[in-house]
């Protein structure tokens, strides 16, 4: 999805890999890597973000949106457990009001994202997460 | 974004990095703990098999195949490594 959205918009507005690049307030490798699908760093998804004025969950939509919200906190806490905290905290500033219903949603969009695009070890512990954000199987 | 949201993120984001770290060092961990055990193996094998057979005639045949014994051990190793490693959380 961040590829499609960030397509769409250069070519919407006319623009070059570059010209987006500067207007996002990144480099022009960095938006180059972000449009070949790699990983890329926070911050530069945060400005992407911004730019585009969605929420993380949109951008990075094709990770694990298949399955329901549940399941998909389920598969990114087996993964890494110590996020189950930080779900709880964000949860917790739900209910209170102090953050908006799409920060689950945004949180475990961008841990499926790290954890399956960074291919890293979890790949090889746990087989790639799927699109659906499940393990694969071997 | 929500000023609170990037915050989330980057709690996230930390989170998994440290995960990260910690499977390396485990790796570099094991992988040292391996080295260890062959080096002790080489150097202390000899004397473990004499002092577990006493002299038997078993201990002529351990002797022999001690390269095979070290194998045997590593191949238990890997299989407990992927048997169990797998299930840790990280």
């Amino acid at each position: 999805m961040l590829q499609t959205l960030l397509k769409d918009e250069a070519r919407k507005r006319g623009w070059s890999s570059r010209q987006m690049a500067e207007a996002i307030g990144t480099s022009h490798t960095t938006i180059l890597r972000a449009l070949r699908g790699e990983l890329i760093d926070l911050d530069t998804i945060i400005k992407i973000a911004d730019f585009l004025d969605v929420r993380a969950s949109t951008l990075l939509d094709g990770f694990g949106k298949k399955d329901t919200l549940v399941v998909r906190v389920a598969t990114v806490v087996e993964h890494v457990p110590g996020l189950a905290k930080i779900l709880e905290e964000a949860s917790a500033a739900v209910d209170a009001g102090a953050a908006d219903d799409g920060l689950i949603e945004d949180i475990v969009s961008y841990a499926a994202y790290k954890l399956n695009a960074s291919g890293g070890h979890h790949e090889k512990q746990h087989g790639r997460l799927s699109k659906a954000g499940r393990p694969t199987d071997k | 974004m929500k000023s609170n949201t990037a915050d989330f993120l980057r709690r996230v984001d930390q989170q998994i990095n440290r995960n990260r770290n910690i499977w390396r060092s485990q790796q570099v961990l094991i992988a040292a703990s391996y080295i260890v055990f062959s080096v002790m193996w080489e150097l202390f094998s000899r004397r473990v098999i004499s002092l577990l057979f006493q002299h038997s005639a078993l201990e002529q045949t351990i002797m022999l195949d001690r390269g095979w014994a070290f194998l045997a051990v590593t191949a238990i190793f890997v299989a407990l490594y992927a048997k169990y490693y797998h299930a840790r959380p990280i």
